[in-house]
């Protein structure tokens, strides 16, 4: 009786080594499902445990488009550039890509896959002209953006227009308003608030001097005489500072603008939805 | 013979019911979070002491180490700005120097003089102050770092 369960238990054991729920069928399966609900990390550490006969370009793209989604970019270009050139995702392959130099600002890569006859499409052409005006390359972007016309073109060319005609205020007109007037230069920058304040403030300070030294009271005069050049001084420096901060917005709403373009467009890659 | 068989299947018995009972967590409970409700407080960093030996740098911060003291400690951490005014001074003329400094000081008075709308100009610093570093007027365009206005700044 002792024998014939220690043989049951051995047996069980045994069997229970060969466990068929870590076969590659069912981490496929799994990883698919991580994948669906958006557990990126996971899903790829999944399909990476698979073996190498079930890599398939799709599960290579999975990969590739999970560590992309987490900020792995390393690993994400390894599995990119392993899809093979006659599958269907090569081209999705290519445009991730693309997106991952132009968020990385490798110039060099992202103009090699572009130049790249086999490869080459007009969407990577729209990425490198977006790419010229994030860094403020014009003469290049120019050279891409008549080659062909659409609507993205046609809103791409509109942003060259912008980069090259940037609506920037001028330090040397704010600082000479400034000294005019006080408080216009900061108007003239939209500073409206702080332009009539510094108008206010120097105006006081200015009658109090003079009021001042028209009564002879010689230390308060000369005390309200030295706010009133303080203020009136950096009320010329702080408009050309603030016609430098203008300028900066005014950088940063454009490359806001453009990197809105391209996520609204998601960077000209066709999305395929592998949770249907 | 059979007594040793016996003393055997003892002990595998008594293993097995051993990893079975280390094995269960049902004992373990889990405790109550106790959740913090505070909010975070950042008092206005006071440094006195004296990081540099020019005279420009030695005399502003003798007379800010004195408004603070004085002036500043009884009338309270009022600035609506991070760094405060007296901090933005000091800043400004370690950065730049003892004139520059002191027109970058005017000109944040100015701003701090004027109540209206300050939400739609400048980001809020994590203490919900408005950030406003000198770094910003220093005329070094290389220095200006854009940041918009409504966000948080760490």
């Amino acid at each position: 009786m002792l024998r014939f369960f220690l043989t049951i238990l051995f047996c069980v054991t045994a069997v229970a080594q060969n466990n068929p729920l870590k076969s590659d069928e069912n981490r496929k399966l799994f990883a698919d499902y991580l994948y669906c609900q958006q557990d990126y990390l996971r899903a790829a550490e999944e399909y990476e445990s698979l073996s190498k006969s079930r890599l398939s370009d799709t599960i290579l793209y999975k990969i590739g488009k999970s560590y992309s989604i987490i900020g792995n970019t390393d690993k994400a270009l390894n599995y990119f550039s392993s899809i093979q050139s006659n599958s269907l995702l090569l081209k999705n392959a290519i445009l991730e890509e693309a997106r991952i130099f132009y968020l990385t600002e490798d110039s060099y890569s992202l103009n090699k896959i572009v130049n790249d006859v086999d490869t080459s499409s007009t969407e990577l052409k729209k990425i490198l002209i977006a790419f010229y005006l994030k860094t403020d390359l014009l003469d290049k972007a120019n050279n891409y953006l008549f080659l062909f016309n659409d609507d993205d073109i046609i809103r791409l060319k509109r942003l060259y227009e912008r980069r090259k005609n940037p609506a920037y205020k001028s330090e040397t007109v704010a600082g000479i308003l400034s000294a005019i007037i006080p408080g216009s230069g900061k108007i003239y920058t939209e500073k409206y608030g702080d332009g009539i304040t510094a108008f206010i403030l120097t105006g006081i300070f200015s009658y109090l001097a003079y009021d001042n030294f028209k009564h002879s009271h010689q230390f308060r005069a000369y005390l309200f005489s030295g706010l009133a050049a303080g203020y009136y001084l950096g009320n010329i420096y702080g408009s050309v500072a603030s016609a430098q901060i203008f300028n900066a917005k005014v950088d940063f709403n454009f490359l806001n603008d453009l990197s809105e373009f391209l996520s609204s467009k998601n960077y000209f890659i066709n999305e395929i939805d592998f949770c249907k | 013979m059979l007594y040793s068989i016996r003393n055997s299947a003892v002990a595998i018995l008594f293993f097995l019911f051993a990893v079975s009972l280390v094995a269960q967590t049902d004992w373990q409970r889990w405790d109550k979070v106790q959740p913090n409700y505070l909010k975070s407080f950042y008092p206005a960093e006071r440094n006195f002491s004296y990081a540099k030996s020019d005279l420009p740098y030695l005399l502003s911060k003798t007379l800010i180490n004195t408004y603070w003291i004085f002036i500043s400690d009884l009338d309270g951490d009022n600035c609506p700005f991070h760094p405060s005014c007296s901090s933005f001074f000091l800043q400004s003329i370690e950065e730049t120097n003892l004139i520059q400094g002191a027109l970058m000081f005017f000109d944040r008075f100015t701003r701090d003089s004027n109540p209206v709308n300050r939400e739609e100009h400048y980001p809020v610093y994590k203490n919900y102050r408005f950030y406003d570093p000198p770094k910003l007027y220093t005329l070094s365009k290389d220095k200006i770092h854009f940041i918009p206005p409504y966000t948080v700044v760490e």
